[in-house]
């Protein structure tokens, strides 16, 4: 590098580097992702230099290109070791080679070592409830039977099984167990019990349900053997067969073959709660796009791809490289690897895959756009070499098309490409499934979760930098390499791998499932797995969707209003999983009319009546299963939170945060399982008894409240409950003091507590005080848990994530809480809006806050869409930069003709920036910012709320004069004066002069307000200017980004024009007479 | 240089609009400040001992002596600057049209004079002070001495701040121009607040002076210009009746003058030796060396070194465009300097201050002038000598120190 840098004296200089110490340095330093400064915008370029010096490589190895490899493995003896790794992936596997199905289980060893293990000898089965008269000696016929109706079955058992659904007396009955020999044998083997063709001597009567038959092959492997997501195995020595050479299906370093019941599956608990140095690959594609349309795999090549691999545990890339096509010069920190075919970088960049071996892949939006686009390019470039991108060797990877649908999650399509044994986690996946955002670009992500601004290079643009010469495809490889580096650094800050990884471990399901799949086989694991252990057996239904409701949670009706005294929460903890233990609510306890009246049951004393009018047992008879799983969870997860306390190391205690939080989720998800009608095991008695019980709680709550905190008791005030949502109750116990009122709302709610059924417990977290009411979960407060300083301020319902809504709308809702219940300014928050609003009447908001951003998804919206319709505008004025398919879209509202809809008048911000086009300001004062105005104010101004939207303030309005339209085309433009408005002509000025003579003795006057103007305007210019240089990390060249999601974004193009436009009227100065 | 405390604009966005913006800070440096070597072709990150004690700021031209260290750093050993400048000797070519005109047959040509921040329009008290100012300049006042020395004062340059800032009477002048101020953009509507007075008042001085030896001003921070570098002159016509006179200029900052000093042998000359040398000045309203100022710690540093270091640098505004809001130039950069000037004249000040500066045969006296309306200080610089003198011009006392 010194011979490109600006050095005069470098000649002749013997290098005085000092070769790096050979042990390597891991320590876990706080990520750069720590800094939530906006403030700490060093250049990407920078960090890749940053993170090499704190590596402490030598030179030859820049960017990690000599430790692809694993660590090498030294000899291994079946009869002396053992092998321990932990598993990341298990799949079913066919093989013609072997008759039966085969499990595989990838993994990696402490040591950092890849593991593949083949399990064989698990075969598939499934419970038939045996008939009447069912006996032993009749087996091997119905199993002959049987295999000449459909084939594949092995063996039938007759076991000792309960049924789990109902409460049918304790004597158990007698099951089938059904075992074939493949997986895909279930479903037919099943289909001839439910169809009702068994025909074995008349034994069978009609169709029959069948038990645990809809279960997927390998969820039963891990059920049986107890192996759960992501936990550790041990396969101890001589229990298993090493394959070598030729023998060998994968690329990892060790392959061995084992009996499904010869090793031993470690429970995620004490030393086996650690996890393995896994390999994480981030990476990300550049396309080298045509202008105007979104790079299509047939047609556009990939140019770049930039890779990080991390191991699990450590703060730093230990390889950072980017393959490039066509030259490029060197980055610092960086392997630089140039190709002159594209197909050779592909090929070569799979390689890198296959020697790098990661176990995880993760990137931003790589499920959808880049792996498929990766595949199909190698495919257009006839790169057959390319999809074997898995662990096994002769395996292609295919993009499929995969529907995903979800109660808790919404409909997406998507696409996923299975890369055998590897796992992949997509951050934008992710995202969208656990955080609820107003733009899931990257941009905003990060902006978001690590306080940072992304450079955003348009695809045209790319285009042109790959053209260039080698300094700005090295442009773009920084880019490019940024993009790779983010998500493994949105992971580490949101900790998404670790709480994952805990989550696959505490409900039992493979890592996998939890991206792609749903919450309901999160308990229908840990249900099967807990059946398994107490001899039930679940019935498999047929989903089919009910539209059947039931009455939901309970919302005591809110007393509106802003309360200006402290307002104490009383929160049921985990109320629903309490009521189910308290109850004893399960499949197992449900009974119905005749069974109590068969086993002649008391009420009260064997059974209870739900408020719902169900029955069920009581544990004295029968404790139920879901009663079991919750307390499991519950004090599993007391466990955890009591040992995160003790946990000292920062990696553990991630560890054990994850774990307690994948405890709560795992808790509550069982209520929705019992609910979900679409779902797998759904059960109404159980999810509307839940309910119903919530709503009798949260009245007795109010009734015990409201009766023990009276003046007739003694107490000071009335307590009053304001609101009561779900699980919890907002009371007002009157006291203004601070301190007072936590200690009655603690006292309360142990008194309250007392009265209900063990566990449930009502907790006393929180006050708001101020605390404003708007309606039903609408409200907003400052928030205490202790009486010395807030905690901070909590809002529900009023945030306006909704990405239909400009910024401005944020801002002001955001600014007006903050003066009402911070500041406890209600003036000032009043103040403050009809400022905003004469601005914005006055054309004085900044476009940025006025901007809206749709992404443009498909071409053929059925309803007319603001951002449709101005795409097709846009394509007809400049097709090259008009925004194509998958672009997000920012328009702003125009004002048009009387009653024209809002999408025709929707327009691009920079083009109503450059004709000074006139902002609709009425659509966003009506259409934006009055109803949640409107609702903030409501509570406490009432009637007078309407007086902000009309008034004094919204007398004077500005609108611009645009240079564009219908009418423009036939206006003249005259000069006016500065100082009186008065169109300048020949009689009453100097030519292209600036003022009239009128107002000549003024001139120094006006010269001087233009000249502030003029300055204002340089001034800011020149402050977004460099402020957007300085992300870009160079000095030297233009900034290209056009981020739509940048706050600065218009704000820098209007502040350019602003200074184009003040500088040319300052100029007509010159030409006067002074 | 990477700052963290750099004035964000992102961060004055994000911030809570509900809070009044923190002042800006008076210094920028801290101790996590990082030193990258740029060009077109990428950065990379310095590292050494040697950088603590360098005082860097943002966009001097440095060569590295030091090695890659292959952890994407730099070692540096040594730093090496372009040096001072050559500097234009007898044979020179002069640029002859920023020459001097001759104003009229005066055979004054000793000293000139440098002043700044008259400050006209913020207290009735700088007026008069001002007034002094002309009346000794002009021979009008002081004793005999005094009238001599005045007398042998060929020229006036005025560096900046000569009007208050059009804020509230009697505010500071706003040293940062990073600050947003929004207050100004309101008041510029509001057209009752301005008064033409100050204006007047200037160039009614300006106009007494320029009847009695050349004047050159220099727009400043607070002058109705282009708050952004180099920044334009004024139009001369709004100094009214004393834009008449040819000697009186209106410069833009920063401004190169070569002066070649007038044939004659002025009698009690001071240094009768000279052989009438040309002598180039480099005069700036001051804008870079604060904003430099902000980079490093004060206590090593003096605004002097810094002063120095720009000659050394060969460039008077490094830190422009990072910090520094200066026009957008593609092939030349107005800012370097290309001949080390004789006097090199950095106006709006907090304190006045000279050095000679010396490399090898090149010399320049650097003199730091302080606002006039605070101190009272005028500059007077010998030409044959580059001795420097003040004179302390209160409104009764006139003081001479050398």
């Amino acid at each position: 590098m010194p011979s490109k840098t600006q050095s005069t004296a470098t000649n002749g200089i013997t290098s005085l580097a000092t070769p790096g110490p050979a042990t390597k340095k891991q320590k876990l330093l706080p990520t750069p992702s720590g800094s939530q400064s906006q403030g700490s915008q060093s250049s990407f370029a920078e960090v890749l230099a940053k993170i090499q010096l704190e590596s402490q490589e030598s030179a030859e190895s820049e960017g990690g290109a000599d430790a692809w490899e694993r660590p090498h493995l030294q000899p291994i003896v079946e009869s002396r070791d053992s092998i321990v790794f932990q598993q990341v992936d298990i799949e079913d596997s066919y093989d013609s080679s072997h008759a039966g199905a085969r499990i595989r289980i990838c993994g990696v060893t402490q040591g950092g070592h890849s593991v593949l293990a083949s399990v064989t000898d698990f075969m598939p089965y499934f419970f038939v409830p045996a008939p009447r008269g069912f006996r032993n000696e009749d087996i091997d016929p119905f199993v002959h039977e049987l295999n000449s109706s459909v084939g594949g079955v092995i063996s039938v058992e007759l076991v000792q099984k309960r049924s789990l659904w109902g409460y049918l007396g304790d004597e158990p009955a007698m099951f089938m167990r059904v075992t074939v020999t493949q997986p895909r044998n279930v479903p037919r083997v099943r289909g001839v019990f439910e169809n009702g063709e068994v025909n074995f001597r008349g034994l069978f009567s009609g169709p029959v349900t069948t038990f645990e038959s809809n279960i997927p092959y390998t969820l039963r492997f891990m059920i049986d053997t107890k192996v759960v997501g992501m936990n550790w195995i041990e396969i101890p020595a001589g229990k298993y067969t090493l394959l070598k050479g030729r023998e060998k299906k994968s690329s990892c370093q060790i392959e061995l073959l084992v009996r499904w019941d010869q090793f031993i599956s470690h429970a995620p608990e004490g030393e086996w709660a650690k996890v393995a140095p896994l390999r994480i690959l981030s990476f990300d594609i550049e396309c080298a796009g045509r202008k105007g349309v979104f790079p299509e795999a047939s047609v556009d090549p990939v140019i770049q791809i930039a890779n990080m691999v991390t191991r699990q545990g450590e703060s730093r890339p230990f390889i950072r490289n980017v393959f490039t096509l066509n030259t490029c010069s060197s980055i610092v920190g960086s392997q630089v690897i140039s190709f002159t075919s594209e197909a050779k970088m592909l090929q070569r960049w799979r390689d890198f895959v296959e020697q790098v071996d990661p176990d995880l892949i993760i990137g931003y939006n790589i499920a959808n756009f880049d792996i498929p686009y990766l595949i199909d390019r190698a495919k257009a470039l006839k790169a057959d070499q390319f999809p074997y991108l898995g662990r096994l060797k002769n395996t292609r990877s295919q993009v499929k098309d995969a529907h995903f649908s979800s109660k808790a999650f919404g409909q997406r399509d998507s696409k996923e490409t299975t890369l055998e044994g590897r796992l992949q986690l997509d951050v934008l996946q992710y995202m969208q499934r656990e955080h609820k955002l107003r733009s899931y670009t990257l941009n905003s992500v990060c902006a978001q979760f690590l306080g940072e601004q992304k450079e955003d290079v348009h695809h045209s643009v790319i285009t042109e930098l790959q053209n260039g010469t080698p300094e700005s495809r090295r442009r773009l490889a920084v880019y490019c390499l940024k993009d790779a580096y983010l998500p493994q650094r949105l992971m580490d800050k949101l900790m998404c791998f670790i709480n994952y990884t805990e989550m696959a471990r505490v409900t039992g399901v493979p890592f996998n499932y939890l991206l792609s799949r749903g919450q309901s086989i999160k308990v229908l694991s840990q249900l099967f797995r807990k059946a398994l252990d107490e001899g039930y057996v679940i019935p498999t239904f047929k989903s089919e969707g009910s539209d059947e409701q039931y009455e939901g949670a309970t919302v005591i009706e809110p007393k509106k209003g802003y309360y200006d005294v402290p307002i104490a929460t009383l929160d049921f903890s985990s109320l629903y999983p309490s009521i189910m233990m308290a109850h004893n609510l399960c499949y197992t306890t449900l009974l119905d009319k005749s069974t109590i009246e068969r086993l002649n049951l008391q009420k009260d004393v064997d059974y209870t009546q739900t408020p719902n009018n169900d029955w069920f047992v009581k544990p004295s008879r029968r404790k139920g299963l879901l009663p079991t799983v919750l307390e499991d969870l519950i004090s599993a997860r007391k466990r955890a939170k009591a040992d995160l306390k003790k946990e000292t190391d920062p990696f553990k205690r991630a560890v054990l945060d994850g774990r307690q939080l994948a405890l709560k989720i795992s808790a509550n998800s069982v209520y929705g399982f019992t609910g979900a009608t679409i779902g797998k095991l759904p059960c109404l008695p159980i999810s509307s008894s839940v309910t119903a019980y919530g709503r009798q709680m949260i009245e007795k709550t109010r009734a015990e409240v409201e009766a023990e905190y009276s003046v007739a008791n003694g107490h000071s005030h009335n307590a009053e409950v304001i609101y009561g949502d779900t699980d919890s109750v907002m009371v007002r116990f009157g006291p203004t003091d601070l301190e007072k009122v936590m200690a009655i709302g603690s006292e309360a709610a142990e008194f309250v507590t007392k009265k209900f059924v063990k566990p449930i417990k009502l907790e006393f977290e929180k006050v708001y005080y101020p605390y404003l009411l708007i309606n039903k979960k609408r409200y907003a407060g400052l928030y205490w848990t202790k009486s010395e300083k807030y905690d901070k301020m909590d809002s529900k319902g009023i945030e306006t994530v909704r990405r239909d809504n400009c910024r401005l709308v944020q801002t002001v809702i955001e600014t007006c809480l903050h003066k009402m219940l911070i500041d406890r300014d209600v003036k000032g928050a009043e103040d403050y809006t009809k400022q905003i609003i004469s601005d914005l009447l006055q054309n004085k908001v900044d476009m940025s806050q006025l901007v809206i951003t749709k992404a443009l998804a498909k071409t053929d919206y059925t309803g007319k869409q603001a951002h449709v319709e101005l795409a097709e505008r846009m394509k007809q004025r400049d097709a090259g930069s008009a925004p194509a398919l998958g672009d997000r879209v920012a328009y702003v509202i125009v004002k048009g003709i009387k009653g024209a809809a809002a999408y025709e008048k929707s327009e691009d911000p920079i083009y109503v920036l450059e004709n000074n086009l006139p902002v609709d300001t009425k659509y966003y004062l009506e259409n934006q910012l009055s109803k949640p105005l409107m609702r903030i104010f409501e509570p406490i101004l009432g009637e007078k709320a309407a007086s902000l939207l009309s008034g004094e303030h919204t007398r004077t309005i500005q609108i611009a004069t645009p240079t564009v339209g219908g009418l423009m085309k036939f206006a003249v433009k005259t000069v006016t004066c500065l100082g009186c408005k008065t169109p300048l002509r020949a009689n009453n000025s100097v030519s292209t002069g600036a003022i009239c003579d009128n107002c000549r003795p003024r001139i120094n006057e006006l010269y001087h307000k233009q000249v502030t103007m003029a300055s204002q305007t340089q001034v800011k210019f020149a402050r977004l200017w460099t402020q957007c240089q300085r992300c870009q990390g160079s000095l030297h060249q233009d900034v290209l980004c056009t981020s739509k999601d940048c706050p600065i974004f218009y704000m820098r193009k209007k502040a350019q024009k602003d200074v184009e436009d003040a500088v040319s009227t300052l100029e007509r100065f010159d030409n006067e007479v002074w | 240089m990477d700052m963290p405390l750099k004035p964000n604009v992102l961060e004055d966005i994000g911030r809570d609009h509900s809070l009044p913006a923190p002042p800006p800070p008076e210094k920028i440096h801290s101790q996590d400040d990082q030193v990258m070597l740029e060009d077109e072709s990428g950065r990379i990150k310095l590292v050494g001992k040697i950088l603590a004690d360098a005082q860097l700021v943002t966009g001097v031209i440095v060569g590295v002596l030091g090695a890659d260290t292959g952890n994407g750093e730099f070692e540096v050993v040594d730093l090496c600057f372009a040096g001072m400048a050559p500097q234009t000797g007898e044979d020179d070519e002069m640029d002859t049209e920023d020459t001097f005109l001759c104003s009229d047959g005066s055979t004054r040509n000793g000293y000139i004079a440098f002043i700044s921040g008259l400050d006209i329009g913020s207290t009735p008290a700088s007026e008069a002070q001002t007034q002094v100012l002309t009346e000794y300049l002009t021979g009008a006042c002081g004793d005999l001495d005094g009238q001599g020395f005045a007398s042998q004062i060929s020229r006036l340059v005025i560096l900046g701040n000569s009007l208050a800032p059009l804020g509230p009477i009697g505010a500071p002048a706003n040293e940062d121009n990073d600050k947003e101020d929004e207050k100004p953009r309101r008041r510029g509507n509001d057209t009752t607040s301005f008064s033409p007075h100050p204006v007047q008042s200037l160039s009614a001085h300006l106009h007494d002076l320029s009847q009695s030896l050349a004047v050159h001003i220099l727009p400043g921070e607070s002058d109705p210009s282009g708050s952004i570098l180099p920044q334009q002159a004024p139009p001369r016509a709004m100094f009214g009746p004393a834009s008449s006179y040819s000697s009186s200029l209106v410069r833009q900052t920063p401004h190169t003058s070569v002066l070649p000093q007038e044939c004659k042998q002025g009698d009690g000359d001071v240094d009768p030796s000279g052989s009438a040398p040309t002598r180039t000045i480099l005069a700036t309203s001051g804008q870079p060396l604060n904003d430099m100022s902000k980079y490093v710690p004060t206590a090593p540093t003096t605004r002097l070194d810094l002063a120095e270091a720009t000659l050394k640098w060969r460039h008077i505004a490094p830190t422009a465009p990072d910090t520094l809001w200066c026009h957008p130039f593609f092939a030349l950069d107005p800012f370097i300097i290309s001949q080390t000037p004789d006097i090199y004249a950095i106006g709006c000040q907090p304190q006045f201050a000279t050095r000679l500066v010396k490399d090898g045969n090149r010399r320049s006296r650097v003199v730091l002038v302080p606002s006039f309306a605070q101190t009272g200080i005028l500059v007077l610089v010998g030409l044959r000598s580059l001795d420097v003198w003040i004179v302390r011009l209160t409104e009764d006392i006139i003081s001479h120190s050398g």
